[in-house]
């Protein structure tokens, strides 16, 4: 929430104004507080649009919209005036995060609360379709996120579906990306069917982590998504169909949004239900009150008092539509029912610290439920609280109703931290004190604990998105470890963009990071392509950026002051390539051949090869290999020519894979090496047979067989319920330095320029190698670990252990 | 185009210093000869197709030709050459021939197994080569600026673009190389950049080298040999410093000879 600017009134429409939700369309949300003391999201068309009779209409159109909607899973109306001289609207104040933030701080979502989040909201979308409405901007953003379900929040293009007067001057309207095929031409025959094409988008999205359709100028997503098939790529099987059916081109394909919520209530084989069919009963689910679901024991210990509506950030707030707070004329249609909002309901008393929802019931992860009450914690930390209930300036708001006075009182305590959070009786708050399972300790840190975020920049999409995605849960599973402790001194949150390591994208995913102010460091990015581009970008915001994947030692050498290299260069490798070749596998004329198509990657390997071996006094023979050029038999020539037994390929794994059959071929007895660059699942699928035996030197250890990363491996399995895959226990490190770091600074120090100086000086011993770079350069301290040995056995890489840099004798 | 080239030349050296300081820290060449029993690569490319390549080329090709335009006879390619390669007056004023002023037609540059540079005749899919020698000669006391510009034209892409991987090859086998009698190259680093590479944007293809260049005992003067692939066409220019002149006014005269010789050949084979 942005501060309000000072142009911003202090009282507006008998509501005092907090800050600034967003400036969305021609009016401005802010965060208010009604005169009765709720908190409201409170739209206002700006005063220079005020004056326009048809954005006035349009604005009358959104209030009668929001008045018909009475799903649970859509914030409710709270009051409008769209005959003010400034027309406002208000809506209940979901204090939880949206589900964009939610993915990009924990990642794609679990199948189950994939199920609740996609049935609950086509259910919405079932509502607003039936009240004859499309909501048409249906994206992550617009999905606010509460502990018993999401919430469906801005109606501010919402309009029936024979209403184009927005699009009939051609302007787009909706978020690229997420909107469907027929909305990028415009036109009438926009329906219902298009916001479910956006559903499965952020279906998608949560399941994935990323858009379907990309990431882009909204030109090439637009472009995109007309002609191209969605990304799916990790889309649990269970929800390809439904998903996939959203995702149409034509509208007439797709399911109806109560088709929709019916297929994802369908069980999975083998499988309970995730959603039960009414959403009522989903509450029921989490919070028997009166009847026991299945599968739940009455005398399980868990107590029954608390109707799940409760656990709504909203109902948190006693404030909201107690009698008494406004004017019943004003009450929406759709207001729940005063019963379920006796202040008995909320009483602090019946909070108990070990009632805690059980997981497999819960609709969120648990790291989700901690960061809605963590949000919502903050959102309670709001300004002028106290001036909203001393001020004079708010006289005319009526005196407290029955009751108020002790809500009050909760609310200030709340603000304050502490105790208050457990006064407070805030069921998200709550979630947090229960997970802790420490009450004082739990309550104490949650409040007041600022969240700092490790941004990760990363390959999600292109050539290297194993990497990429290896990385990302590298990183989660470091920062899920970290929240899980009681007495963290802060909490962590990730932030991931996807360059699609496109360096012509990178530039652009850096400065997203590093508009972020609560990104204090970057893990990334992925190549050494898109490293270069942004290195740059991450220095002039004095933002520590680590790279855990590129080699190239020209990194260390652009100036940046903000850089770490948290692995060793490409020009380490031929160091260890020429232990194994010499030492173990006993060669005594080695071929190095550098592919000129894999540029300074091979050109540091081949070059500083063919320095050692000539400092050594070894014979050895060198070959350059042009780009162009698809066939190795001329360069296996030359090699046998000069006598070379063994060959470095200096390249990548798609010519790899060219070489290791011409070498098969030839019957070719020595050994073949090469680095990183070759250990690629691709390499044995291109190379097939030919690539047995080949060694590769790499920057990466294999955590499911290495005994160092033992405990690490049993996590990754427990978390991902895959193996470790490559590259992710080399971020896990990263991360926890970072970490490590990040706690070493002071309270109030804790800031990118401080941290790049504690990370430059650092000396750690991570799983994967010991971390301590060069205060100017940012290059890693050289101490012999951190490389590894993997053989091809068998049609895969076999992890062999720690490289030797020392040639045996 | 040449403000393109000399930042470029620029971002090359950023590599090929960062390259060599960190080989050097680990991986000191020291002065012995070049070892090993390694041979004399082919010079000869197969004039193939131009096979597009399979890996990670960067990008698309800097300059179109017109494909009537471009050298299929060695006639042809003599003429190309001799439009292209500068001449002492292009170098600008001072400069004058060395003697020989240019090299012995049908012939080309090899780097024998001993890292010795000697003419041989031209292989099958080489059109024609051509090195014109010139000198910019100090006054009283002061040293001489060698420079040297030589273009080869190919039958094929394929084979200009194995050139340029040979050039990089002959570093590796020889980082000290005597160019002729009583000369010696010592030192040598280079790296290669194609289109695309580190804002590389001005030629399909592109090695540097940089080194020390002594005459008959005389004291170590900077050495930089740069070349640069326009389809079928190689050119390259080599600076010869003195200490009279700064190793950026060396750079720079031989960024700007090596820029105005490609587009020489860009109005040469009017490429779009």
């Amino acid at each position: 929430m942005e501060p309000l600017r000072t142009s911003d009134p202090a009282l507006l429409a008998g509501h005092r104004l907090l800050g600034r939700l967003g400036a969305g369309g021609m009016g401005v949300v802010y965060l208010a507080r009604s005169a009765g003391g709720a908190l409201v999201a409170l739209k206002v068309i700006q005063a220079e649009y005020a004056e326009d009779t048809d954005f006035r209409e349009r604005f009358r159109r959104e209030a009668d919209t929001a008045r018909r909607m009475t799903s649970p899973w859509v914030a409710a109306l709270v009051d409008a005036d769209p005959e003010a001289e400034q027309p406002w609207l208000s809506t209940v104040f979901v204090p939880g995060p949206s589900l964009a933030e939610a993915v990009a701080t924990h990642g794609p979502l679990p199948v189950r609360s994939l199920r609740a989040l996609g049935a609950r909201l086509a259910h919405a979308l079932r509502d607003l379709h039936a009240a004859g409405l499309v909501h048409r901007d249906v994206k992550p953003g617009n999905v606010l996120l509460a502990p018993d379900g999401p919430r469906l929040i801005d109606f501010g293009v919402a309009r029936a579906p024979e209403d184009t007067s927005l699009t009939s001057t051609g302007v787009v309207v909706g978020t690229p990306g997420f909107l469907p095929p027929e909305q990028t031409r415009g036109g009438r025959e926009l329906g219902p069917a298009g916001d479910v094409f956006s559903l499965g988008c952020v279906l998608a999205h949560a399941a994935t982590g990323r858009p379907p359709f990309g990431t882009g100028t909204a030109e090439a997503l637009l472009y995109r998504t007309v002609h191209d098939a969605p990304d799916l790529d990790g889309l649990p099987g269970e929800l390809a169909e439904a998903v996939g059916g959203c995702l149409e081109k034509d509208p007439a394909l797709r399911p109806t949004a109560d088709a929709l919520a019916t297929a994802l209530m369908a069980p999975a084989p083998g499988t309970p239900p995730a959603t039960p069919p009414d959403p009522r009963e989903a509450l029921r689910a989490i919070r028997p009150e009166g009847g026991t679901p299945a599968g739940r024991k009455p005398d399980d210990g868990q107590p029954e008092d608390h109707a799940s509506e409760d656990r709504t950030p909203e109902h948190r707030l006693p404030e909201d539509r107690t009698p008494g707070d406004r004017a019943p004329e004003h009450r929406p249609p759709g207001d729940r029912a005063p019963e379920h909002h006796t202040p008995e309901d909320r009483a602090p008393a019946d909070r108990q610290p070990d009632d805690q929802l059980p997981d497999d019931e819960a609709w969120l992860p648990e790291s989700l439920v901690r960061l809605i009450a963590e949000r919502s914690a903050a959102g309670l930390a709001l300004p002028g609280i106290d001036d909203t209930e001393i001020d004079p300036a708010s006289a005319p708001a009526p005196g407290p109703p029955p009751g108020g006075g002790l809500r009050r009182r909760r609310f200030l305590l709340l603000a304050g931290g502490a105790a208050a959070v457990a006064a407070g009786g805030g069921a998200a708050a709550w979630a947090v004190l229960s997970d802790d399972g420490d009450k004082a300790d739990g309550a104490a840190g949650t409040a007041g604990k600022p969240v700092h975020t490790i941004g990760l920049h990363a390959d999600l999409s292109g050539d290297q998105k194993a990497v990429g995605r290896a990385q990302e849960r590298g990183l989660r599973l470091a920062v899920e470890e970290f929240n899980a402790a009681a007495n963290r001194p802060f909490t962590l949150a990730v932030r991931t963009v996807d360059d699609g390591g496109d360096r012509d994208r990178a530039p652009a995913a850096a400065k997203e990071l590093v508009a972020d102010r609560s990104v204090l460091a970057v893990i990334g990015p992925t190549t050494d392509a898109t490293a270069l581009a942004t290195l740059a970008t991450y220095d002039a915001a004095s933002l520590p950026v680590l790279a855990v994947s590129p080699g190239g030692s020209v990194l260390g050498a652009m100036g940046s002051r903000s850089f770490l290299h948290a692995r060793v260069t490409d020009t380490i490798m031929p160091f260890y390539l020429n232990a194994y070749l010499r030492g173990t596998a006993k060669s005594r004329t080695v071929g190095i051949i550098d592919d000129r198509a894999a540029d300074a990657y091979a050109w540091e390997i081949s070059s500083t090869l063919a320095g050692i071996l000539r400092k050594d006094r070894q014979p050895a023979v060198p070959k350059v290999v042009s780009a162009l050029r698809t066939d190795f038999g001329p360069t296996l020539d030359a090699l046998a020519d000069g006598g070379a037994d063994s060959v470095v390929f200096a390249g990548y794994h798609d010519r790899a894979a060219l070489l290791a059959r011409e070498l098969t071929s030839r019957d070719f007895t020595g050994a073949r090496a090469a680095a990183q660059g070759v250990l690629d699942a691709r390499f044995l699928s291109a190379a097939g047979d030919a690539a047995e035996g080949w060694v590769i030197v790499a920057p990466v250890l294999d955590a499911s067989v290495a005994p160092e990363a033992k405990a690490f491996a049993a996590a990754y399995r427990k978390r991902f319920d895959t193996e470790p895959e490559r590259y992710a226990v080399e971020t896990y490190d990263v991360a926890r330095l970072t970490v490590t770091c990040l706690r070493s600074l002071a309270a109030g120090k804790a800031d990118r320029q401080n941290l790049t100086t504690a990370l430059r000086s650092a000396s750690y011993r991570g799983i994967t190698k010991n971390f301590a770079f060069d205060k100017t350069t940012g290059t890693l301290v050289i101490d012999g670990t951190g490389v590894h040995l993997w053989k091809v056995v068998g049609g895969r890489f076999a992890y062999q252990g720690v490289a030797s840099f020392q040639v045996s004798t | 185009m040449e403000g393109n080239t000399r930042e470029n030349l620029g971002s090359w050296v950023t590599l090929l210093v960062a390259g060599s300081l960190l080989a050097g820290c680990s991986a000191q060449p020291d002065d012995a000869e070049a070892s090993g029993p390694s041979r004399s690569p082919s010079a000869t490319a197969s004039p193939g197709p131009g096979a597009a390549p399979s890996g990670a080329s960067t990008a698309d090709s800097v300059f179109t030709p017109d494909a009537s335009l471009v050298p299929k006879t060695a006639r042809a390619g003599r003429s190309l050459a001799d439009a292209v390669v500068f001449t002492p007056d292009d170098w600008g004023r001072g400069f004058v021939a060395q003697t020989p002023a240019q090299s012995a037609a049908g012939t080309w540059p090899v780097l024998g197994e001993d890292c010795r540079w000697q003419r041989e005749k031209l292989p099958a899919g080489v059109l024609a080569a051509l090195s014109r020698y010139s000198v910019l000669n100090g006054a009283e006391g002061e040293g001489a600026v060698k420079v040297t510009a030589a273009a080869t034209v190919h039958a094929s892409a394929l084979g200009a673009d194995q050139q340029l991987a040979t050039t990089l090859e002959e570093v590796l086998r020889c980082p000290d190389q005597q160019p002729r009698d009583g000369e010696r190259i010592t030192g040598l680093n280079s790296v290669g950049t194609p289109f695309g590479a580190r804002e590389q944007n001005y030629a399909d293809d592109s090695v540097i080298e940089i080194g020390s260049y002594t005459e008959r005992g005389g004291a170590a003067q900077p050495y930089r040999w740069t070349v640069a692939r326009l389809g079928t066409v190689v050119v390259a220019v080599s600076v010869t410093g003195s200490k009279d002149h700064t190793q950026d006014e060396l750079n720079q005269l031989g960024s700007d000879a090596l820029a105005r010789m490609l587009e020489r050949v860009r109005q040469q084979l009017k490429g779009k």
